[in-house]
């Protein structure tokens, strides 16, 4: 024992706890980063969809018949509207209810649009 | 106590300043990506607020259209929806005929607005081609006198006649359905009326109370957005500049147009108004006594002729190739309403609507609808009264997308008219 802790030199520890603490930063910063990319592709993700939803909401009176009942877009995502009452005469709230393909994200947005027989 | 070796012993000099680089470094590192998290999100979020500002606008555009007017220039708040982030906010103002309409939505730190000139559906009368008022007479055409579309007339009907030695030229008397009007001219919209007689009086702070611009001489564009009013008064203007957005010229005697003037929405009010041979633009006019409008002067949509006349003899008068996109009113004591004369002849050209209450000398073309209380044609061979000659007639002919004002023959559907920003 007293032969192996003379080899252990001072130095030895103090490199091993640095090595501990690099491992334990460079660790969590990989850890950080990960959860990082992975919250800001769900943001990103979540902001497409969003503005894809907009998008539908504000092109809603050029849609057909058909596709205003609902549809799948191009990217797989499922698109359907529906209107809600509102207390102003004449005025409906158009609801697009937009879920994404991997069945993760569900969006809602909304604006105000003239009831159909008022138009 | 004796320490260990390995803790007693002497450490390498250079080893706690590499921990602490090392440390720095693993800091700066966490710092950044904090702070790119944060910014991210703040962005992610901004954008966000920044479409949803402008869909909230869309609602809000909609919703000042369907809703009951609100109170000149009072700013109204509304929550659109449940989730207490969507405001959005109304005013309305006075242009003429017309409402500025000026709409704004709030989400975050976006804020968007527009301004936008209000007008109303036609209604079914509105969308006729004729109104002419039931004294007892029938109507006579001649020449080549077209009415097409629905026509409510008197009673007495319809019949060819000569004009001089000019007789009817067309098969049938009437190209549409006829209807039976009334003894009286529609009464116009109260409200209305008296807003544009401020305007004809220069009444400038009953129209805009606290928001009255001083006159800056140089000035010759002031958007809509200022919310206030550019108001300038003189004994007589002569125009020949670029004048355009929330622009009210006033003169206590004669307005005049020239030629190369360059106008946009602006509103003139004078008790004459002439407007010079070969002008291009759109304004609205309120005059009192005359409106005098050159050769081939074309005024834009929108673009409103008033004649609000307390004592006459009144005259709108239009030479031959004027053509006018809008509105025509011309109003007064209803007993006296032979001497107010609109003067229409051929080669120009109406489209849109026109209420007289006075002669309607129309020999031009009129894609829309007149609503009259007499015809009038003065020939060489005679005064011809209740005589259509040469008119044309074309309810069909004007842009199904036409709005008017609220004065008579509207539904109280609102509509976008023109987008002002």
């Amino acid at each position: 024992m007293a032969g192996l802790s003379k080899r252990l030199q001072a130095g030895s520890l103090i490199e091993v706890v640095t090595a501990m603490v690099i491992i334990s930063v460079v660790t969590s910063v990989t850890i950080i980063i990960y959860l990082n990319s992975m919250r800001s592709m769900a943001s990103g993700r979540e902001y497409q969809l969003e503005s894809t939803a907009l998008y539908y909401l504000q092109t809603y009176e050029q849609l057909t018949e058909e596709q205003q009942e609902g549809f799948v877009d191009d990217d797989g995502n499922e698109v359907t509207f529906e209107t809600v009452e509102t207390p102003w005469e004449g005025l409906e709230e158009l609801v697009v209810v937009l879920t994404d393909s991997m069945d993760v994200y569900y969006i809602e947005e909304r604006r105000l649009i003239f009831a159909k027989d008022e138009k | 106590m004796k320490l260990p070796a390995v803790i007693s012993g002497r450490l390498p000099a250079g080893a706690l300043a590499y921990a602490l680089f090392v440390s720095v470094i693993s800091s700066i590192i966490l710092s950044a990506i904090i702070l790119g998290v944060y910014y991210h999100q703040i962005e992610y979020l901004d954008g966000r607020n920044g479409n949803r500002s402008l869909v909230n606008l869309s609602s809000a555009v909609n919703l000042s259209l369907a809703m009951e007017d609100l109170p000149y220039h009072v700013q109204q708040r509304f929550q659109l929806f449940e989730n207490g982030d969507d405001s959005v906010s109304i005013t309305r103002q006075p242009w003429g005929l017309w409402d500025v309409l000026k709409v704004q939505s709030e989400t975050g730190r976006w804020q968007h607005q527009k301004h936008y000139l209000r007008g109303y559906q036609r209604d079914e009368k509105g969308e006729s081609s004729l109104f002419l008022v039931d004294e007892g007479r029938p109507m006579s055409v001649s020449g080549k006198a077209k009415i097409s579309g629905v026509a409510y007339l008197p009673k007495a009907g319809v019949r060819s006649a000569y004009v001089g030695r000019i007789g009817y030229m067309n098969d049938q008397l009437l190209y549409g359905k006829r209807r039976e009007s009334t003894e009286e001219m529609p009464v116009l919209n109260k409200k209305r009326l008296k807003t544009l007689e401020d305007f004809a009086r220069g009444n400038v702070r009953s129209l805009y109370p606290g928001v009255l611009q001083a006159a800056d001489e140089d000035t010759i564009a002031f958007p809509f957005e200022y919310d206030q009013v550019l108001f300038r008064k003189a004994w007589n203007w002569e125009l020949s500049d670029s004048l355009s957005g929330r622009i009210w010229l006033h003169a206590r005697n004669k307005i005049r147009v020239k030629a190369r003037a360059k106008l946009e929405n602006v509103i003139l009010t004078a008790p004459i108004v002439e407007i010079d041979s070969g002008f291009s633009g759109s304004l609205q006019v309120v005059a009192t006594d005359t409106i005098l409008i050159g050769k081939n002067v074309r005024l834009e949509y929108p673009s409103f002729l008033g004649l609000i006349n307390k004592k006459p003899p009144a005259t709108i008068f239009m030479e031959t190739g004027v053509e006018v996109n809008g509105v025509i009113l011309m109003t007064g004591n209803e007993r006296l309403f032979r001497q107010r004369i609109l003067a229409i002849p051929d080669g120009a050209t109406v489209n849109g609507q026109i209420y007289c209450q006075g002669m309607a000398e129309v020999q031009g073309t009129i894609n829309g609808h007149l609503t009259a209380r007499k015809f009038l044609i003065n020939t060489f061979s005679g005064v011809y009264e209740n005589y259509v000659f040469n008119t044309q007639l074309d309810a069909a002919a004007l842009h199904p997308e036409f709005v008017g004002g609220d004065l008579w023959f509207y539904r109280n559907r609102k509509e976008v008219m023109q987008w002002l920003d």
